[in-house]
């Protein structure tokens, strides 16, 4: 189920937490709506964590994880890294990484089994990004974007990448993370699909802003709609044919 | 019908511009290493409010509601809508939207965002104005009130604000003329809600709201000064702001001067309002 929610009256929900199927981190906040948003539909399943990155809050576009391991950014201080290790299951492993490009969120878009990287990341993160996230690495661009954290966001049952990438590109992505993919926007026509909007196996939040249509789009590509809904959806459509026949 | 005739109105409106209004050239200076002043000319275009331009209006509108409402999505929307009265500034091509003029019948629209906003104003007024009683039998009319919201980025050329506010005068003139039963052609008073600052090392005398220390006020936009003369209600207090943006935007309260940020709350009657665009313009040419 696809749910909409905002931070403090923002909009940018993948800026403020990070979503995969082990763990959830969220920024602290204000209030807790954000905190109970998130809880009321992932509590049971997956630890809800509060955290920092920095002394800063906009922790989803710092970090890169998925269920095998989280990274942070050489920014990260001690304290910090200690608190996010401790509140972790213990299968999940904590590297911090010494990166030029510290704002991993927006360098790396990954699932449970491949990732993509930002062009000029280094060897040696790229290599800590197969270790400890257990995955495939890719350097590739969306759209010709080098920024592929921001610009796409996918789980394991498929992905939504930026409004203007061509077919061409969206055939080869596809191909490489062996998942369907489709061009879409979130929150209203905003072209930055990761800042809007967090994906997991089971659920996606995205801001307040996002349309139906979106929503619609969202929930389709990522497969997040229950089984009953669907059977409904194809039963409608088959009385809608005889209808028009 | 009439979304096509407004169509027609705007094209003939943008023939008419072109000559003079609708691109002025802003020679501006810029010092590079050489030490020469290189002038770099921008146009800039004035435009009807469009839904393409959702998304500058809404960060305008955060601000503008900083501490009143959370409900920028929707007023963004109502803003964008209004097709027939509204002027934006911008770039051609570009949806980005630098400022923009706008004003909303109060009475006429049903939404939350304008609740609010009118609650907050009457909570505020029954604080700290002197002339609660006037502002509340005022109000008892809702549809002769207009929300004038006019918001831009801060350092924007000033040049363009006489055309922005002349533009709003030729929208009223315009749907006056072609459809006079339009809600916003009656209207009798605008209300205006800003901010203003004043200097930190007065501070002991802040609690007096008395007009006389007017010319203390440092305006975020110039054209309130040339409007609060002419007000029939007007008012002013701390601003609060929401908590979360307080640490953000404590350099809007205290900066290295020391400056003090005031809500400002006035009631313009729309005559006079017109009126005054004219001394606007003698600001700028300064």
């Amino acid at each position: 189920m696809a749910n909409r929610c905002q931070f403090e009256n923002s909009n940018d929900i993948g800026v403020f937490s990070k979503l995969t199927n082990a763990y959830c981190l969220v920024a602290l906040g204000g209030s807790e709506n954000f905190y109970s948003v998130f809880e009321s539909e992932l509590g049971l399943s997956m630890p809800v964590i509060h955290c920092s990155i920095g002394g800063t809050r906009i922790i989803g576009r710092l970090t890169a994880g998925n269920k095998n391991g989280l990274l942070v950014p050489n920014t990260c201080t001690d304290q910090e890294l200690k608190q996010i290790r401790n509140s972790l299951p213990d299968e999940v492993k904590v590297k911090r990484v010494e990166e030029k490009l510290s704002a991993l969120g927006n360098c790396v878009a990954c699932n449970d089994y491949v990732a993509l990287i930002h062009s000029d990341l280094d060897k040696e993160t790229e290599e800590i990004i197969a270790d400890t996230l257990g995955v495939e690495v890719f350097r590739t661009t969306v759209a010709q974007q080098v920024l592929v954290g921001t610009y796409c966001c996918f789980n394991n049952q498929g992905g939504l990448v930026h409004p203007l990438t061509t077919v061409e590109e969206l055939d080869e992505l596809a191909n490489l993370l062996q998942i369907p993919l489709c061009a879409g926007t979130v929150n209203r026509g905003s072209d930055i699909i990761a800042s809007g909007l967090v994906v997991n196996d089971i659920a996606a939040f995205c801001g307040l802003d996002t349309t139906s249509t979106e929503i619609t789009v969202i929930e389709k590509i990522f497969k997040l709609q229950d089984k009953n809904k669907q059977n409904m959806e194809v039963q409608i459509r088959q009385d809608m044919m005889q209808e028009l026949e | 019908m009439n979304q096509g005739n407004q169509d027609k109105r705007k094209q003939r409106d943008y023939e008419d511009e072109d000559s003079e209004e609708e691109e002025i050239e802003q020679p501006i200076n810029v010092h590079n290493k050489g030490d020469m002043e290189e002038e770099i000319n921008l146009d800039f275009v004035f435009l009807d409010p469009n839904q393409k331009q959702f998304h500058s209006i809404k960060s305008f509108i955060n601000g503008y509601l900083e501490g009143i409402s959370f409900k920028s999505s929707e007023l963004a929307n109502i803003i964008c809508d209004q097709v027939e009265l509204g002027t934006m500034v911008g770039q051609e091509d570009e949806d980005n939207v630098f400022g923009f003029t706008t004003i909303l019948n109060i009475g006429e629209i049903k939404s939350n965002a304008i609740g609010e906003i009118l609650h907050y104003v009457d909570t505020k007024s029954q604080q700290y104005n002197k002339q609660h009683q006037q502002l509340q039998h005022i109000f008892q009319t809702p549809k002769k009130i207009g929300l004038f919201i006019n918001e831009r980025i801060l350092n924007l050329a000033p040049q363009l604000v006489p055309i922005l506010h002349n533009q709003l005068k030729e929208d009223i003139n315009w749907l006056q003329k072609e459809n006079p039963s339009n809600s916003l052609t009656n209207l009798d008073y605008l209300l205006v809600i800003t901010k203003c600052f004043k200097d930190n090392d007065q501070q002991k005398q802040t609690q007096k709201k008395s007009t006389s220390d007017l010319n203390d006020l440092i305006f975020q936009k110039f054209e309130d000064y040339v409007f609060l003369e002419k007000s029939v209600v007007s008012f002013r207090f701390l601003s609060e702001g929401s908590k979360q943006t307080q640490q953000v935007s404590d350099y809007m309260k205290t900066d290295q001067e020391g400056q003090i940020c005031y809500r400002l709350i006035y009631l313009i009657q729309l005559k006079d309002y017109l009126a005054q665009i004219v001394n606007i313009e003698k600001y700028v040419q300064q």
